[in-house]
């Protein structure tokens, strides 16, 4: 057994020297062209192309924030005060549109 | 061709600059960069794959490096990122590769057992002549790692047969140390299983 592991592991060391010794691959002379043949054939790199979606995502995530922020102070206030008064002044304008009543109201 | 403006000073621009340029759709510039760091991809892919498969992998990396370079940090190293990227482009490919690559241990050659018995009965490693014997070294190592998941063999490769740390290791593939550390104990095993198989098939 130890002799059976013996060998596995000079087989291991032998097969580690093999990969490290292995001869270099090098390109040949036609690489660099295919290379950038398929560059050019992608085209220019435009900066409106790639970075405005990034940047739009970084405004939109950052928008959402200031948002859910928003809207748990206004929760949290509503809670503690109470919504009957702004809820009627939501109705009356909603009701009333063009505030037609509020035009003739406001003489009043 | 590299143009001549670039050519003449391609050696005091920084990476960082290059791609400011490439990016402003000076896209000829891109080839400073490749002629930069071809040799630093084709040694790293080298390692991790086939020799056959060297050349076209290494350029569809280049191709992904092009197509990436906005999204490119300039605070981290380029030639890092570029390792990567490279990595991942390699372990892409055994993931594809994976069940193709499968080697019955029954279609060892006459030379490849021959090299079996010249490493088993060497007093030591370097005991041997190696350069002659490279194709069947190669051959047999494939043999080794062929059962191997594309995590398995990543790991093993980088790790066991390129000599990083599993710090290293784990930094470039994105994995946390612990799972590098597992897949390496579990991989090598296999490893070694495979290749008591092949010595007793040999002896």
């Amino acid at each position: 057994m130890i002799k059976n592991n013996d060998r596995v592991i000079k087989m291991e060391n032998a097969l580690i020297t093999a990969h490290r010794s292995r001869p270099e691959i090098e390109p040949d002379a036609e690489w660099n062209t295919r290379v950038m043949a398929q560059v050019r054939e992608e085209g220019p790199l435009g900066l409106t192309n790639n970075r405005y979606p990034a940047l739009a995502q970084i405004f939109v995530w950052r928008f959402a924030a200031v948002v859910c922020s928003l809207a748990l102070v206004i929760s949290f206030y509503a809670f503690k005060t109470g919504i009957g008064t702004e809820q009627f002044m939501l109705e009356f304008f909603s009701d009333d549109p063009l505030a037609t009543l509020t035009m003739i109201l406001l003489p009043l | 061709m590299i143009p001549s403006h670039v050519a003449d000073r391609s050696d005091k621009i920084t990476d960082g600059e290059i791609i400011g340029r490439i990016l402003s759709g000076r896209i000829n510039d891109f080839e400073v960069l490749l002629n930069r760091y071809r040799g630093y991809v084709f040694k790293i892919v080298s390692g991790l794959l086939p020799p056959d498969a060297v050349p076209d992998l290494s350029q569809e990396i280049f191709l992904a490096v092009y197509k990436s370079l906005p999204q490119y940090d300039e605070r981290k190293m380029f030639k890092k990122w570029l390792a990567c990227i490279a990595i991942h482009r390699c372990y892409d490919y055994w993931r594809l590769h994976y069940r193709n690559t499968e080697i019955p241990i029954s279609a060892l050659t006459e030379d490849h057992q021959r090299w079996l018995d010249e490493v088993v009965s060497a007093p030591s490693r370097d005991a041997f002549d190696h350069t002659e014997t490279q194709k069947e070294m190669q051959e047999i190592l494939q043999r080794a790692l062929a059962d191997l998941s594309a995590e398995d063999r990543m790991v093993i490769t980088l790790v066991h047969l390129e000599g990083l740390s599993i710090k290293e290791a784990a930094e470039v593939l994105g994995w946390s140390s612990i799972n590098v550390k597992v897949r390496i104990h579990r991989s090598r095993k296999k490893m070694r299983k495979r290749i008591e198989t092949m010595l007793a098939g040999g002896a």
